[in-house]
Order: structure tokens, then sequence, then C-alpha cells
């Protein structure tokens, strides 16, 4: 009875000690990864709703609207030179008081940065050295040159049209 | 760059385009063309089915209503067509602020019809009966079994062989459609390896690029500076296309040079500008799809005086389900090609005198008609069987036979497919196309049918 009693004991301070073991916390999260190593990557061409979408989840950080999409699509279908076509939607977005841009002086505080993000953000991919030097000096000699009008140059170049 | 400083530019080029040789791509140092009869040629593509018993045959409701007596026959094409109109149930023209709809015919524009003016061919043969083939035929000069309908056409279209042939930048070559719906926005290039995109015309469906949608999401594209802003952009786009060209090409697509997309941009401002102030050229009446898409096929026509420009009509497809409403967008599809023709004479000095015309249908529609009446109680019309083959063709303008009429209902002449070879010999490029091999043996120029 007595070692009856021990071993219930024993099993009662086994019980507090497995039943007060801490909740471990797990958190999952997103780490931005570049899906791309390089431009050769990408063989297939987007389709128009595809390149809409993509071409506004960039420039405003949230995704488009079907209407939205649809009336850009038509627009787009409307117009011959659908490079034009996108240099004009591209720059009536540029209006748009929601673009998500940054400003011309974070742009020239940290150019390698700029031309980093700019890349991975439209391109998904890093530039290679010669693209970021070519970047860089472009920049520091045209005193002219806006993140707006190198984010139109990167969303109506042809590696945009492609994934 | 400021537009008077691209306009000398340009000009400079022009110039120097006229004093100094240069190299095409075929590696030769001029092209091997013939003078044309013409230096601007505008072809109407005078589509949606038009029934000949109301057309050429000037039947009015004979034909398709089973109304009896000569005051329900007559010619509703005043602009195109010789010939009275009808006297009685006038339902085609506008309507009268007191007294039944469609009762007031829209005034004649020309003073002598395109009839008179040129030649025209009433019994001419359509290949297939549907819109897609038909327009395809038409701007390619081949007709077949294979071309899908949501398909870029298999051969080179008439845009193709212009600019080819005659070295010719994309924006003296234009397609102006009646809106994006019908694969229409494929046909201003072909798949064709040997031609395509590089030597495709410009295209707009203006009901759409300055309808709602250009309203909405071009209107206020930013006016960057030419100079200080586009250049450099352009300069980094074309880095990053170089870089991605080295392996993947370059992209389809029509391409306008740097200069020529600028001046499609000022074109564009200057339409919504016009737009609000109510001076598009419009036709006198400007009630439906076609007289507005054709109002500016003129405003592209004066501002870019296309060597060759295309225009779309289909309103007429309507004929569906609605005799009334077919008759009054033949009526003014009529008007419509009056006004481009007049347009051109009185608006556009460069291209007076020196312009063709041609206007053919895509294809006709059935001699029964379907069971769906309209207001009127007139039967509706489609188009899939014989009668739907029977179409005319016409053509205007330098060196071409004025008052003359070629065939007849009993003795058929000519080919919807002769179109393109119509157009080529107007421009002076007809041998190269026939040397080109695609179309078919047997299909000529209207010239060569006269």
């Amino acid at each position: 009875m007595k070692k009856i009693s021990y071993l219930l004991l024993l099993f009662s301070f086994s019980l507090f000690f497995v039943g007060c073991n801490k909740e471990k916390k797990t958190q999952y999260g997103i780490t931005q990864q570049n899906i791309y190593n390089s431009a050769h990557d990408k063989t297939k061409l987007k389709t128009d709703q595809q390149f809409i979408s993509v071409l506004y989840s960039n420039l405003f950080q949230k995704n488009i609207s079907q209407a939205k999409a649809n009336a850009v699509e038509q627009l787009v279908r409307s117009i011959g030179d659908k490079s034009l076509a996108y240099e004009l939607i591209v720059s009536d977005f540029m209006n748009d008081a929601d673009i998500i841009i940054p400003d011309p002086s974070t742009m020239r505080e940290d150019i390698p940065k700029f031309v980093d993000d700019t890349y991975s953000r439209f391109y998904l991919r890093q530039p290679s050295e010669a693209e970021k030097q070519y970047f860089i000096n472009f920049i520091e000699v045209n005193p002219n040159i806006t993140p707006e009008l190198i984010y139109i140059s990167f969303a109506t170049s042809d590696e945009y049209f492609y994934y | 760059m400021e537009r008077r400083e691209f306009i000398k530019n340009a000009g400079i080029v022009a110039a120097g385009s006229i004093v100094a040789p240069y190299i095409l791509p075929s590696g030769s140092m001029f092209a091997k063309t013939t003078a044309g009869a013409a230096q601007h040629v505008v072809f109407v593509l005078f589509a949606g089915g038009v029934r000949q018993q109301e057309s050429v045959l000037q039947r009015y409701l004979s034909d398709s209503q089973g109304l009896v007596g000569s005051a329900f026959e007559g010619n509703i094409m005043f602009n195109m067509l010789n010939g009275g109109p009808p006297s009685d149930k006038i339902v085609f023209g506008t309507d009268p602020s007191i007294g039944l709809p469609g009762t007031v015919p829209i005034p004649k524009i020309l003073s002598s019809t395109l009839q008179s003016q040129g030649t025209f061919f009433p019994e001419v043969a359509a290949q297939g009966v549907g819109h897609y083939t038909g327009l395809n035929t038409l701007l390619t000069g081949v007709s077949t079994t294979t071309q899908g309908l949501r398909q870029k056409p298999m051969y080179p279209t008439i845009f193709e062989y212009a600019r080819k042939y005659l070295d010719l930048p994309a924006t003296k070559t234009w397609f102006i459609g009646n809106g994006i719906g019908n694969s229409i926005p494929l046909l201003n290039y072909s798949d064709h390896p040997d031609f395509g995109a590089k030597y495709g015309a410009n295209f707009f469906a203006p009901s759409v690029t300055f309808g709602a949608q250009g309203e909405t999401y071009i209107r206020n594209a930013k006016p960057y500076h030419p100079e200080e802003e586009l250049s450099p952009m352009y300069k980094l786009q074309g880095f990053l296309n170089n870089t991605f060209a080295l392996e993947q090409g370059i992209i389809g697509g029509v391409h306008n040079t740097e200069e020529e997309k600028y001046q499609i941009k000022l074109f564009i401002k200057d339409m919504f500008a016009k737009k609000d102030a109510g001076t598009i050229a419009l036709p006198s009446v400007s009630d439906n799809s076609d007289l507005t898409t054709v109002g500016y096929g003129c405003e592209v026509m004066k501002a870019f005086t296309p060597t060759l420009t295309v225009i779309n009509l289909s309103a007429v497809d309507g004929c569906h389900a609605n005799f009334t409403g077919y008759l009054k967008s033949l009526h003014r599809a009529d008007h419509a090609v009056g006004h481009i023709w007049n347009y051109i004479q009185t608006q556009i000095p460069s291209m007076s005198g020196k312009t063709a015309i041609i206007a053919c249908p895509e294809h006709g529609r059935n001699l029964m008609g379907n069971t769906i009446l309209d207001q009127n109680d007139w039967k509706a019309y489609d188009h899939s069987d014989a009668n739907s083959t029977r179409v005319f063709s016409m053509m205007a303008g330098p060196s071409i036979p004025s008052n003359l009429s070629v065939g007849s209902a009993g003795t058929p002449i000519g080919d919807i497919r002769d179109c393109v070879l119509t157009v080529a010999e107007l421009l002076g490029i007809k041998s190269q196309i026939q040397a080109a091999g695609y179309i078919p043996s047997g299909i000529v120029s209207m010239f060569d049918r006269i």
C-alpha cells in the first residue's frame, strides 16, 4: 500500500513537470526572394491581363480590381503599339496619389540600394554587376532622372513583358 | 525636344530622304517600285454584311419585306451609288422633331457619287460568309479555311506589304477599327515570319481609345518633356531591352520610333482636347459608332497623312435582329464614306487629288429572312447562304476610270481578294506582292478586270 502511494506521488510530480511545459511560440513569415537568377530564365510572354495585374501590384503594392483590369486591358487592345499604350497608362498611373515610389532624394542617398530594389521589384532578380554599374553611373550623371522615369523604363521594357 | 524642333527635325529628315539614297533592309539602295497612280490610298472595309438587294440592287423593302411597288424601291446610299431614293416608308434617316422616327434622310455630301467619279463592280464574289474571314481576306488577298478566328492573319496584310516594299514608317499605315471585338485588333499585321509586327500598321479603336477607357487611363498621362525626361527614359529602356534581347529577341507589337511615339502622344492629347471642344472631324450626322469611328479616322489622316489608311465599318451587322436599324446603318455607312472622301478633298490639302479610295463589303447577307421581327414587323437577315457571297466593290481617285461599271448581276466580275492587288497597283508595289507568292493565281487587281 505504501509502495503504491509512493508511485502515485511520483506520477503526480511527473505530471506537474510535463503539464507545465511552456508552449513554444512558432512564427511563420515570408522572406522576399528573387526567383530569377538572370533575364534568360524568363521565356513566356505575359498575357495582357497578367501584365496589367503585375504592373498594378508593382506600382501600388495592392491588387487591381477586376473591373479596372478589364478596362485597362481593353484600352491596351485598342492601341496598336503596345509599348506606347503601356507608357501612357503608366504615366497616367503616376498621377495617382496612392502610387508607392521612392522620392528622388531617397534614390540619390543610396543609389546602389535603389538599383537593387528596382530590379527586384520589377524583374524579380538582382542586377548583374554590369547592369548595376550602368544604372549607378547613369543616375549619377543625369540630374533630371527620377525614380518615376526609371520605373516607367522598367515597366515598359521587354523583359517586364516576360516571366 | 519642343514640338517646333521636332517638326523641324522631321522636315530635315524628310528632305534628306529625298536627296540622299538609303539602304533598305533588303540591302538595295532604292525600293524597286514603279510609280503608283496614287500617293495615298484609303481602303474602307464597308463591312458588317451588306445585302446586295438593299445596296447595289436598290430594292429597299421590295426584296426583303414583300412590299410591292416602286415606292418601296430605291437607293439609300446617296454618296456611293447613282439612283433615286425610295418614296414610301422612309425609316433610314434621322428623327424629325415632330413626326415619325427616321423619316429625314441624311443630305447627300458629294456632288457626284463615287460610282460616277470612279469604277464600280456591282457583282463581286465574297469568300466565305464570316466577318473575320471576310476582313482577313480583304486585307491579305487570301482566303483559307485554316485561318483561326482568334488568330492573327496567316498571310501578310496589305499593311505589311506597303511598309516593306515602300519602306514606310509605322505612322504611314493606319488601321482604324470600329471596336476591339471580333478580333479586329489582330488585323494590323500577320503572323507571317517574313513580315509580321515590324511591318505592322498603327491601330486605334476610337470608341475605346478615346472612349471611357481612354478618358480614365490615358487622358491625363503626364506630358513628359521630350528632351529632358523622355530621352533619358528611352535610353534606359533601350539599355534594358538590349540586355534582354541578347538571348530572348525583341517582343512583338508595332514599333514606332521615339519621334513617332511623341507624334502619336500629341495626337492623343489633341483628340481629347478636340473631344471636349466638340471639334472632332465628325460627319454632319454622327449618331452611330461607324460615324464616330470615321471622324477619328479623318483626324488620323489629317495628322499623319498616311500612305495607307484602312477604316472598318460594321454597324450594319445589327441586321441579325433589326432590319430597320440595318437600313439606318447602311444609310449612315454611305454617309461615312461620303464624309471621308469629302474631308480628304476639302480639309487635307496634302492628300487632296492624290488619294484613291476603295470600298468593299467583306460579305453580303441571306436571301431569306430569319424569324426575328423589328418594330416595323420587318424580318431580320443573317449571313450564311449563297446570297451572302454577293457583294460589290468600287474605287475612285487619280488614274481610275470614271463613270465605269464593270460586270452585272448576270455577269459577275471581280473577287474581294482583288482589293490587295488593287491597293498595291495604286501604290506601285503590285509586282513585288505578286512575286512574294502568297496571292492565289487568278486573283488580280480591279484594273486588270476592266
